[in-house]
């Protein structure tokens, strides 16, 4: 799979190395700090900047990596990552938060693109000298800099400029603000409508709904989980369903009767129902023009119905 | 041979039982020196033995810095859950006592789930959702220990029942932070909450092994009054133990002895549960024996589970607490319906 | 430890019973004891003599049991004072107070995953020093004495669920006398016995006292027990101590009647009168 960075052979050297790491483990002085655990950008002094063979977790980091052209130097991705096609047929190295530290030892990579929230990732990866680069992920100015931080490391800076520039034409705001209330739900349990985690406003899909002018019914929390009866005080005249798998027009109507138990909201008088699936609806990477202009289509339509 | 060594120790254990007893510590060594040898040599990539001993090598990065490390954190982490939960069923008099009954996890995943929503990264080189998890259950063992020294002498169901407390208020508070956490940070609560003993480097096998054997010694100092304490409080009062004292020295050690462990594995449930009732019907329960018993067996357990869990087929990836659940507990009804019939 | 260890000393005593003679073992003054400010028990005044066979009878919540339990030293008394031997518990120690007095609860664990000879060396645990790994020759010697005395010798491998009632009950009292204590308590020995068990007990408390002339205090609802083996009876009623007399005494004042509010028969003939309750309106 890899090219192990070989030595010269000293079997002796590092079983003794190993015992005495163990023993010293066990007296329990191995306690104390070690600079070389401190998380980062890059690990200090970690092996010269590289970009060659690289290893994420988070699909949105996956997919920009692609964008920018640099799709062959991926050798591993996260458990669920399924675009690009090609970057699906890459070795699995599990999730987010329980990776699987031996495949990625394994890969021998000399990039790992986390996020700020694999803190003890980091710190694991930094001790085995693997170069860590930390991207944010949570609004869009997050992607634009994570887009940045990636193009630079990887010497690929004019394409990080480019892609950056087609994500704010395609993000552009709408002139024409739309004007209503929404709700964007990302996640709820199917049938009765129980317990519904909704987008907030400083959130990137908070921001794409801005974008078009719509009022944000779930408030400044990131992704408040709102029951019914705050739902049916909230009013909203849209809601959005964003489901993660591409949806059937059966599945599209399931959801919309759900919503009718609701009774008489707005959105399900005016029957602004709207469902949008697709593994590109969660993720904030650069595939969002395509979802702002799926949500602008869908809701323009269903606001001209209105009387 | 079900009696064989317990309270009174080799003294009061007849020839055959005596043979018994070296026969099942003998086999306890041996399951555990197998067990820990073959999770250090099957993981999820494949290594040669001889390739381990080239210098950095890719072969000895894994096998000496992620595997035999993994393998010593759980054969430790295992041995202390075991111990405590063993400790506890005694002192509380409780089948249903287990070392994250008194809130001491809830504590934990409490300052760990701060860290995962408030953001963090690392401090004296150890993640700051390890020092704070480790944080979070000293304070909730520390508001027990208060309980139970408490001159008015609390009994010891009143303790049980304030450690419940405790740890529903705990999980409340982490329901909250949940609430107001994005849903990255929802999972890695969930994540983290399901435990691992994924580590690399001797760091955290060396802070573990430090506490479990200060937890242990303290365990295996009480061994007579915790003996005593089998017949029940009221006797044990009337036998001179100092309840109270018992109860601190014992509620103290555990609760550091795992809080510094869930502060590294996270809660991994059932090993301290479970082991107990087992090796009790292996060697009886005398805490002279029973207690490294526990260690060595929790230990090979432990080790037992994470090395299904990380060789299930790909697709197939189980949290560690799973697997100790659904091993543990079929084993367990097996050997309570089946075999130990007619046992007690 | 003290010279004075009569109930298992072996040695046998001069028989007869040395009753009144000896000085007070333990002495309660002015004894309360409240329960969320509840008095429960006291005040009470109460010396048990060395040697003597004090037993104690009342109605249920009469405070038998906190009674012994304060003479124990389970419980501390919310106030007066508890002397054993003349000191204080504080000064004494639980472990040192153990030596001096063992007690058998009548409330035990259902279960006990013990053998009998595992619950008899139990008893030995205040005499076990901070280091000791095992038990000690005079440890199993004294267990062994225990099993011996209490006659259960041959159950010492059996384990204590699987015993009767009454070997039980044995197995309990060898494990106190294990203890080489001056005084034995016993709350309610034979509370939920058949007969022939509740005579076995009756005559394991009078051998043993035979034996050794070592101090015995227990309570029981068994007044024919109480004269038959009794020096002293306290009568218990409401946390007070009504009376404190010889079985004669108790006997011919019609102390049963006035204590449990029932009409008592009196049979006489045997060395010690017998009680019986008259039932029906």
């Amino acid at each position: 799979m890899s090219a192990p960075r070989s030595g010269p052979p000293a079997r002796g050297r590092a079983l003794a190395r190993a015992a005495a790491a163990v023993l010293v483990a066990l007296i329990g002085v191995g306690g104390g700090p070690s600079s070389a655990a401190q998380g980062g950008e890059a690990g200090p002094s970690a092996a010269a900047p590289g970009c060659r063979r690289v290893v994420t977790l988070a699909p949105n980091v996956v997919e920009v990596v692609f964008e920018l052209g640099l799709g062959e130097r991926v050798v591993g991705v996260g458990e669920h990552t399924s675009w690009p096609p090609e970057a699906a047929e890459l070795p699995r190295l599990g999730g987010l938060y329980d990776p699987r530290l031996e495949t990625i030892v394994a890969l021998d990579p000399d990039l790992a693109v986390l996020l700020p929230s694999q803190a003890e990732l980091a710190g694991s990866l930094t001790r085995l000298e693997i170069p860590v680069l930390t991207v944010p992920h949570e609004t869009l100015e997050d992607l634009e800099v994570a887009i940045r931080r990636i193009a630079d490391r990887c010497g690929v800076e004019a394409a990080g400029e480019e892609l950056i520039a087609d994500l704010r034409s395609g993000l552009a705001p709408r002139e024409e603000p739309l004007d209503l209330d929404v709700l964007v739900v990302v996640g709820r349990t199917s049938g009765r409508i129980r317990e519904v985690y909704a987008a907030g406003e400083g959130t990137f899909l908070g921001e794409l709904v801005a974008r078009l002018g719509l009022t944000n019914v779930a408030g400044p929390q990131p992704y408040p989980s709102l029951g019914p009866e705050s739902i049916v005080a909230a009013r909203p005249e849209v809601i959005v369903d964003l489901m993660p798998q591409a949806l059937d027009a059966a599945h599209s109507a399931a959801l919309a009767v759900d919503w009718r138990q609701l009774g008489s909201l707005p959105a399900v008088e005016s029957g602004c129902l709207v469902a949008l699936g697709g593994d590109h609806t969660l993720i904030p990477g650069p595939r969002l023009p395509r979802l702002y202009r799926e949500l602008e289509t869908a809701i323009d339509a269903c606001a001209g119905e209105e009387p | 041979m079900r009696h064989g060594g317990a309270a009174g120790g080799a003294g009061f254990v007849g020839r055959t039982a005596a043979r018994s007893l070296v026969g099942a510590f003998v086999a306890l060594v041996a399951v555990t020196l197998v067990v820990a040898v073959v999770a250090l040599l099957v993981g999820e990539e494949s290594v040669s033995l001889s390739d381990s001993l080239v210098e950095g090598s890719r072969d000895a990065v894994i096998l000496w810095r992620l595997r035999l490390p993994r393998v010593l954190l759980g054969l430790l982490a295992g041995g202390a859950l075991a111990v405590s939960g063993l400790s506890f069923q005694t002192v509380f008099r409780n089948p249903l006592a287990e070392p994250y009954t008194l809130g001491v996890a809830s504590g934990a995943a409490l300052g760990a789930s701060f860290v995962i929503v408030l953001g963090g990264g690392f401090a004296v080189g150890l993640p700051w959702i390890s020092l704070a998890a480790f944080a979070g259950a000293l304070a909730i063992g520390g508001v027990i220990v208060g309980l139970s020294a408490s001159r008015r002498g609390v009994r010891s169901e009143t303790l049980l029942l304030a450690g419940i407390a405790l740890s529903i208020t705990c999980s409340a508070m982490i329901l909250l932070l949940q609430s107001q956490g994005t849903m990255d940070q929802r999972s890695h609560i969930v994540q983290w909450m399901m435990g691992s003993l994924a580590v690399v480097g001797y760091r955290e096998v060396g802070w573990l092994a430090l506490w479990t054997a200060l937890g242990s010694a303290v365990l295996v100092g009480h061994r007579w009054e915790l003996d005593v304490l089998l017949t029940g409080e009221e006797v044990a009062a009337g036998r001179g133990v100092d309840l109270r004292r018992v109860r601190v020295g014992v509620l103290a050690a555990v609760s550091a002895m795992v809080g510094a462990l869930v502060a590294v594995t996270g809660p991994i449930g059932f090993v301290g549960l479970i082991v107990p009732h087992i090796l009790r019907r292996l060697v009886g329960p005398g805490h002279l024996v029973l207690t490294p018993a526990c260690l060595l067996g929790g230990g090979a357990f432990l080790v037992f589970c994470d090395l299904v869990a990380r060789t299930l087929p790909r697709g197939m990836d189980l949290p560690v607490g799973v697997v100790t659940a659904l091993v543990g507990g079929v084993f367990f009804l097996w050997l309570l319906l089946g075999r130990g019939g007619a046992g007690r | 430890m003290t010279p004075r260890t009569p109930m298992t000393s072996g040695a046998r005593s001069t028989s007869g019973s040395p009753a009144t003679s000896g000085a007070s073992v333990a002495e309660l003054t002015a004894v309360e004891w409240s329960a969320a400010g509840a008095r429960v028990l006291g005040p009470i005044d109460l010396r048990v003599r060395a040697g003597e066979c004090l037993m104690v009878v009342g109605p249920n919540g009469a405070g038998k049991t906190t009674l012994l339990r304060l003479l124990a030293g389970v419980l501390d008394p919310s106030r007066g004072s508890v002397l054993w031997g003349g000191r204080e518990m504080r000064q004494l120690g639980r472990r040192a107070l153990a030596r001096r007095i063992a007690y058998v609860p009548q409330v035990r664990p259902a279960r006990v995953p013990l053998t009998v000879g595992e619950l008899v060396l139990q008893g030995r645990y205040p005499h076990f020093r901070r280091f000791q790994v095992g038990p000690a020759a005079e440890d199993l010697a004294a267990v062994e004495r225990a099993l011996d005395r209490v006659g259960i010798g041959r159950l010492r491998d059996r384990p204590l669920d699987e015993l009767s009632g009454g070997e039980r009950q044995a197995a309990w009292i060898a494990a106190a006398l294990a203890q080489e204590a001056e005084i034995l308590v016993l709350d309610e020995p034979t509370t939920h016995l058949d007969p022939r068990h509740q005579r076995e007990v009756v005559n394991l408390v009078g051998r043993l006292r035979h034996d050794s002339s070592g101090t015995v205090v227990a309570a029981t609802h068994d007044l024919n027990f109480a004269y038959h083996l009794a020096d002293r009876i306290v009568a218990l009623a409401d946390g007070r101590i009504l009376a404190c007399e010889g079985p004669e005494e108790f006997v011919s004042r019609g102390r049963a009647t006035e204590l449990f509010g029932a009409p008592f028969e009196v049979v006489r003939g045997g060395a010690r009168p017998v009680t019986v309750l008259e039932l029906g309106s």
